[in-house]
């Protein structure tokens, strides 16, 4: 049970750490769409800033993801 | 099949410590990296030849200004929803950049063709919120000067304040830290060192050298004495 919450957990996290990946890196070469699209709020400036600190977080989670999903290691 | 788990674990843990470690070191040399020594000035833009910074001739009310980039504030105020104050990293690091090359006509008969870079006034007046009743832009400078432009033209341009001119930060002589690039209007509407944009519906301000015979309009087009 905890096992699967985690997983979930970790899913959900992957999910949302790999839409604010993309999203910022369109924030980086389509400022306008992007600032548009999010109302003002992700600027060009605060894009970089993101996409940049995203990465260390996503690996991780990307690995306990990869974890969580492989066969090999499952119960 | 116990072992097998304990091996993925062992694994997973090992890379989360290696990808932990090099984000680490990542974070930590931001900032550390070599140190970035001033650009060259470019003299050619995509076929374009440049004018030099060096180009232009002194003709400021009065003389040289020294702004301090660390004290500066740029004011948004008048008819806006939102006044807004800026420092100068804030105002580069905000709004997005741009990058045009515009030649400035001067009414004593020299001109000069720079490639400027710097934010569009336009992206600061719609962050301010400007008011319907609204019509002219007045820009302020360090030293006294000032002068205004309609806000129709900078809504339908993409006029800049810009920060660097051929690759190369503003010189304290060009208007450090911003100047305005008022393109296809005379030279006395280039404003330096702008401190203060004030939004106004008075759309017969007259700045500095408007007050003293000088068309309100400035357009390159149009002679720039006021004929009335």
């Amino acid at each position: 049970m905890v096992r699967f919450t985690c997983r979930k957990l970790v899913a959900r996290t992957l999910l949302v750490l790999t839409l604010l990946f993309v999203i910022s890196g369109f924030g980086i070469t389509e400022p306008w769409l992007v600032r548009s699209l999010t109302f003002g709020l992700l600027d060009k400036a605060l894009s970089q800033q993101i996409h940049f600190l995203l990465w260390g977080p996503f690996l991780i989670v990307l690995v306990l993801h990869l974890y969580y999903s492989c066969g090999v290691f499952r119960r | 099949m116990r072992r097998g788990r304990r091996t993925g674990q062992i694994i997973v843990i090992l890379l989360i410590g290696a990808i932990a470690v090099l984000y680490a070191l990542d974070l930590a040399g931001d900032g550390q990296g070599a140190t970035e020594l001033a650009p060259a000035e470019v003299r050619e833009y995509q076929g374009e030849r440049l004018s030099s910074i060096t180009d232009f001739r002194e003709n400021s009310i009065r003389g040289l200004q020294h702004v301090n980039a660390s004290t500066y504030t740029l004011t948004v105020d008048g008819l806006v929803e939102n006044r807004g104050e800026y420092s100068y990293d804030t105002l580069i690091e905000r709004f997005p950049h741009y990058r045009k090359v515009v030649t400035l006509y001067c009414v004593e008969g020299w001109d000069v063709t720079i490639l400027w870079e710097g934010v569009r006034v336009r992206d600061l007046l719609e962050e301010a919120g400007v008011k319907p009743e609204a019509n002219t832009v007045i820009f302020y400078a360090e030293d006294g000067y000032s002068s205004s432009l309609p806000l129709a033209y900078i809504g339908d341009r993409d006029i800049l304040l810009a920060y660097a001119m051929n690759n190369v930060t503003l010189p304290a002589e060009r208007g450090f830290p911003f100047q305005l690039v008022a393109e296809d209007r005379w030279g006395y509407k280039w404003v330096k060192w702008v401190t203060r944009i004030e939004v106004s519906d008075d759309e017969n301000y007259r700045g500095y050298w408007e007050s003293r015979g000088y068309a309100n309009n400035g357009s390159i087009d149009r002679s720039f004495f006021d004929r009335g």
